[in-house]
């Protein structure tokens, strides 16, 4: 692919993806390239190089905050009313469905916190899973020694002894796989978040 | 690494850079490099923010017969740097602290 080529395939993305400041992004893109050109690569070397585009428009999308990203959707809406002469008429639904569409914004943002909080809830919870596993096998040493003061029978008290090992080597077992799961739940936070704004973008 | 980690330490690497002098993008993608991973579409937001909070400046000028901008550090960049590295040996200290504790309890 040559450079005019990839400026112009990218330049098309970004207007479709209505990305800000275009022309200064080309311009930042076009010099990258012109000056893996002078470093010594050929123009189609240099090109390859260079970043994957939907890669970068996505990057592009990502940089503004929330906020931003649905003031925008909300204006480009009006615009494009105001362009099909309805601008008018787009005002009076945003007012007239003002009990509809707030509560269901409150709700949707009310989703959003929630979702966040039982991601987190599931780390706790795997945690808490563990650190049961954990207890129950102290619990059975306790029970194995108060069987020696005849708080138990000695019977139950090797009873408790085999429940002891046995819980807790499973907790040992469990350790790294627990902690790995945690990790990526709490991993999937950010990136389902990611992708929560990239329905904005 | 952690995103909003990684994005402060990008901040300092691109800072870093142009204390050495006046520098270009595709010169400061290579230079971070070899450091850290950064691509052109990661470097040209840190460019904007930067530059949008007065810790850069931009000059554009002719070079071979096209334009090419320049980066370069301000004074606000340059105290961004010390409160950068300041914020950072707190982290190397909890860092050491989590480490020591560690050993102390595989011991």
């Amino acid at each position: 692919m040559s450079k005019n080529e990839y400026l112009a395939q990218l330049r098309g993305l970004m207007e479709a993806a209505a990305i800000s400041g275009i022309d200064e992004r080309i311009d930042y893109y076009s010099e990258m390239i012109d000056d893996r050109i002078e470093a010594g690569m050929p123009e189609e070397l240099a090109v390859s190089a260079m970043e994957d585009i939907n890669e970068i428009v996505e990057n592009a999308r990502l940089e503004k905050p929330v906020t931003t990203l649905i003031k925008e959707k909300v204006v480009n809406s009006h615009n494009e009313a105001k362009k099909k002469g309805a601008g008018w008429l787009w005002v009076v639904l945003a007012i007239i469905g003002f009990p509809v569409w707030f509560p269901i914004a409150v709700a949707f943002f009310a989703i959003l916190l929630a979702l966040y909080l039982v991601l987190w809830s599931i780390v706790l919870a795997i945690f808490c899973v563990w650190l049961s596993l954990g207890c129950v096998a102290l619990a059975g040493i306790a029970g194995f020694i108060t069987s020696f003061f005849g708080v138990v029978s000695i019977f139950g008290g090797f009873m408790c002894l085999g429940a002891a090992l046995f819980f807790g080597g499973l907790t040992v077992l469990l350790f790294k796989p627990i902690i790995t799961l945690c990790k990526a739940v709490a991993g999937m936070i950010p990136a389902a978040f990611k992708k929560i704004k990239g329905m904005f973008a | 690494m952690e995103s909003q980690l990684r994005r402060g330490i990008l901040d300092a690497c691109v800072l870093a850079v142009l204390e050495k002098g006046e520098s270009y993008g595709y010169k400061m993608v290579t230079d971070i490099s070899e450091f850290i991973e950064i691509t052109e579409s990661t470097l040209y937001p840190i460019l904007k923010r930067l530059e949008a909070q007065a810790m850069l400046s931009v000059r554009t000028m002719e070079y071979n017969g096209r334009l090419r901008k320049y980066y370069s550090i301000t004074d606000a960049g340059r105290d961004r740097i010390t409160q950068l590295l300041s914020e950072w040996e707190e982290i190397v200290k909890v860092y050491r602290y989590i480490v020591e504790e560690r050993g102390a309890a595989n011991e």
